[in-house]
């Protein structure tokens, strides 16, 4: 179960929002600047609200008396374009999150996720040889070896070559559903809202402006942009 | 580029103009930093009588001399002693009759505090352990730093206490080292330490060859030049200097 | 010839180098992650001796190291002896005088550091320091580079400060800007020249060095290949 029910002061609108959202595939449209990436740094602790609640799992994040630090929330945060650290290469960039001593005890789950993303044979490129489709593999891998309890994905696929696309999103299905994470992404593309989502909403200024469940997310009253 | 070529078009300007009014009202002159204050009010007294404008640049001499062999706009120099002045006679930078010698310096030593170490009576106090810097004129450059180095050894403590020596770029800042607490004692010439607050004793005058300082009449000279230069040669003129401590050379 | 000075140069260059890093990499980060208040008037202050003469930097350390000053006889009480005339002092001359040139091609760069790969590191469980020493400098490592490398050229080019409080003893405090200074009031103009080629190339060689080493470890953009 996760609350996220937050006020927030921003430059040219307020935010506003209130979601309940279970183990599932949550997509979040709406035109640029509506308050989606914002939404997701929230949830991150990249961003303070005024007000409100954060709880994922039963963990409050924020309320009143709480605000843990981005570093304490076990969030899979991946934010818009490459942050791959471009002097590392793939393989450090995935155990970038992780002791030695937990990259050891963790050493099954990494080949795991080496072998489902399909990039053991990236591990010693450095990430400006990478294409989009690569990259994001090493962006997700890098964000799932620490078992997120969440995965915020901020466009994971505007960068990615259509060929590779399907790929990618086949792979964030099966995280929630073989893996149980639940999954907040945004994205601008209806068909991605389409195929994706088990649930979509579409922020305007800061508030959700319209919702849509599983199968009825392409009647989704699109404010045009 | 325009704005280029009119800006490099207004400095020569200026600078020609400078130049120009240099030479009909103010006569430029080099000072080494131990004659400055004589300097200074010799050139008042001429100011008053002949209405002609000093302008005084002062530094070390050797400095002074290498600004003035790279065409300097400086019309008499007051060195701090006779060997800047006659390389400048054998290069044939002086005026007919230009040369002559204004003073004899005297070397003192000096302290900002009073009665607080032994007395200022010989130079062997320098040994004294409190005493940890002795500022002095860099003697390579400065006649006075010179003399400083010579009594120094003469009366048998320079192997003792050159450790404990410091370096000024001119008498001035060898003055300014102690004056500002960083040295305790400094070597200079009287003209220097005097109307200063602190104490000074006389050093041995046959502890050092003795410092004859020349003045020199350049060759670009102006008439009101010659006329400050003359003027320096007055038992006025004199008689600053005498107050400032210099002797008669 | 006598190329002692050279040697002094190079050391207080490097001496002052290795100080000006240390304390320039955490006034840098403050400048450029934390907000406070009066962050404009320590922006100016840190900037001063670009705009100040270093005669005027040299005067204020002077009278600062002096018996007069309190400073002046703190140092003198813990050490037994001044800061002025010292290789030491020199050393602390030069980190003041050089600060803002080791400061600001690191607060540059910090700034310009990409905000997603912050916020991706601190996501990943990094805690602010190891952010700072496993994000923050490396992606920025450019401008540290850039600002040592200022710093040693800085301090190698000093002449004002150091005249103001050196008091050329060889072998201690006398390096090559002020040996050639004095070479040239000793009307030694041939040794002078000498020594300003020998500096100039030293400077030369030197600065292509880091340059060289610069380009090395520059790192291809992060953007995708397409």
């Amino acid at each position: 179960m996760i609350l996220i029910d937050f006020r927030k002061k921003l430059k040219t609108f307020d935010m506003d929002v209130s979601l309940r959202l279970g183990r599932e595939i949550t997509v979040l449209t709406g035109p640029n600047g509506s308050g989606k990436s914002t939404l997701l740094r929230v949830v991150a602790g990249l961003v303070k609200p005024d007000s409100g609640v954060i709880a994922v799992n039963g963990v409050t994040y924020f309320d009143e008396k709480t605000n843990l630090p981005p570093e304490e929330r076990k969030t899979g945060y991946i934010p818009h374009g490459n942050s791959l650290f471009p002097w590392l290469t793939v393989e450090e960039n995935v155990l970038f999150g992780l002791t030695k001593a937990l990259a050891l005890q963790e050493e099954q789950w990494i080949q795991e996720l080496y072998s489902k993303l399909d990039m053991a044979h990236l591990k010693k490129r450095y990430p400006g040889t990478l294409s989009g489709g690569e990259a994001q593999k090493a962006l997700l891998g890098r964000a799932l070896v620490r078992r997120p309890k969440i995965l915020l994905l901020d466009e994971p696929l505007s960068a990615v070559d259509m060929a590779a696309r399907p790929r990618i999103r086949l792979f964030i299905k099966e995280v929630q559903k073989d893996w149980g994470i639940p999954v907040i992404m945004v994205t601008h593309d209806q068909a991605e809202a389409h195929t994706m989502g088990d649930r979509a909403f579409e922020l305007f200024e800061g508030a959700i402006a319209a919702v849509a469940k599983r199968g009825r997310i392409i009647k989704l009253p699109m404010v045009s942009y | 580029m325009k704005l280029l070529a009119s800006v490099i078009c207004a400095s020569f300007l200026l600078a020609s103009g400078g130049v120009a009014w240099g030479k009909d009202k103010t006569i430029g002159i080099a000072v080494s930093s131990n004659a400055l204050e004589p300097a200074k009010e010799i050139s008042l007294l001429f100011e008053k009588s002949s209405g002609v404008s000093i302008s005084i640049s002062s530094g070390s001499s050797g400095k002074l001399y290498a600004q003035i062999r790279q065409g300097a706009p400086f019309q008499v120099f007051l060195a701090a002693d006779d060997t800047y002045t006659a390389m400048l006679e054998t290069e044939g930078l002086i005026a007919a009759d230009g040369r002559f010698k204004y003073a004899k310096g005297k070397l003192v030593i000096w302290r900002k505090t009073q009665n607080k170490h032994a007395p200022l009576k010989d130079l062997s106090f320098l040994k004294d352990p409190a005493i940890k810097r002795i500022a002095i004129a860099n003697p390579d450059t400065a006649p006075y730093g010179r003399a400083a180095i010579e009594a120094l050894k003469k009366s048998g403590i320079f192997d003792e206490i050159k450790g404990k020596l410091v370096y000024g770029e001119s008498v001035a800042q060898a003055f300014g080292f102690a004056a500002t607490g960083n040295a305790d004692v400094s070597m200079v010439p009287l003209s220097v330490v005097y109307r200063k607050h602190g104490e000074y004793s006389v050093v041995r005058d046959d502890y050092y060859s003795p410092i004859v300082q020349e003045a020199v009449l350049l060759k670009n000279a102006s008439q009101e030049a010659k006329e400050f230069f003359e003027f320096l040669k007055t038992n006025e003129a004199a008689d600053v200097f005498k107050k400032y401590g210099y002797l008669k050379p | 010839m006598d190329w002692q000075p050279f040697y002094i140069s190079f050391k207080l260059a490097l001496v002052a180098t290795f100080f000006l890093v240390l304390l320039a990499l955490p006034v840098a980060y403050a400048l450029a992650f934390r907000n406070f208040r009066g962050k404009p008037l320590a922006e100016a202050f840190f900037a001063l001796p670009i705009v100040l003469p270093p005669t005027v930097l040299g005067f204020f350390v002077l009278v600062a190291a002096g018996n007069l000053s309190p400073v002046g006889r703190w140092y003198h009480e813990i050490f037994g002896t001044t800061l002025a005339f010292s290789f030491e002092g020199l050393v602390v001359a030069s980190v003041l005088y050089s600060f803002p040139f080791a400061v600001q091609p690191m607060q540059n760069a910090f700034e310009n550091v990409d905000k997603n790969l912050i916020d991706a590191a601190r996501t990943l469980g990094c805690s602010e320091w190891r952010n700072f020493l496993g994000v923050i400098l490396p992606a920025g490592r450019r401008g540290v580079v850039t600002g040592a490398m200022l710093s040693f050229a800085h301090t190698v080019g000093e002449f004002g400060v150091v005249l103001m409080v050196g008091g050329s003893i060889p072998g201690e405090t006398k390096v090559a800007s002020i040996a050639i200074y004095e070479k040239v009031e000793m009307v030694q103009y041939k040794e002078a020249a000498i020594m300003a080629a020998a500096l100039l190339a030293f400077s030369f060689v030197a600065l292509s060095f880091v340059y060289y080493i610069n380009k090395k470890t520059s790192v291809p953009s992060a953007t995708f290949v397409k």
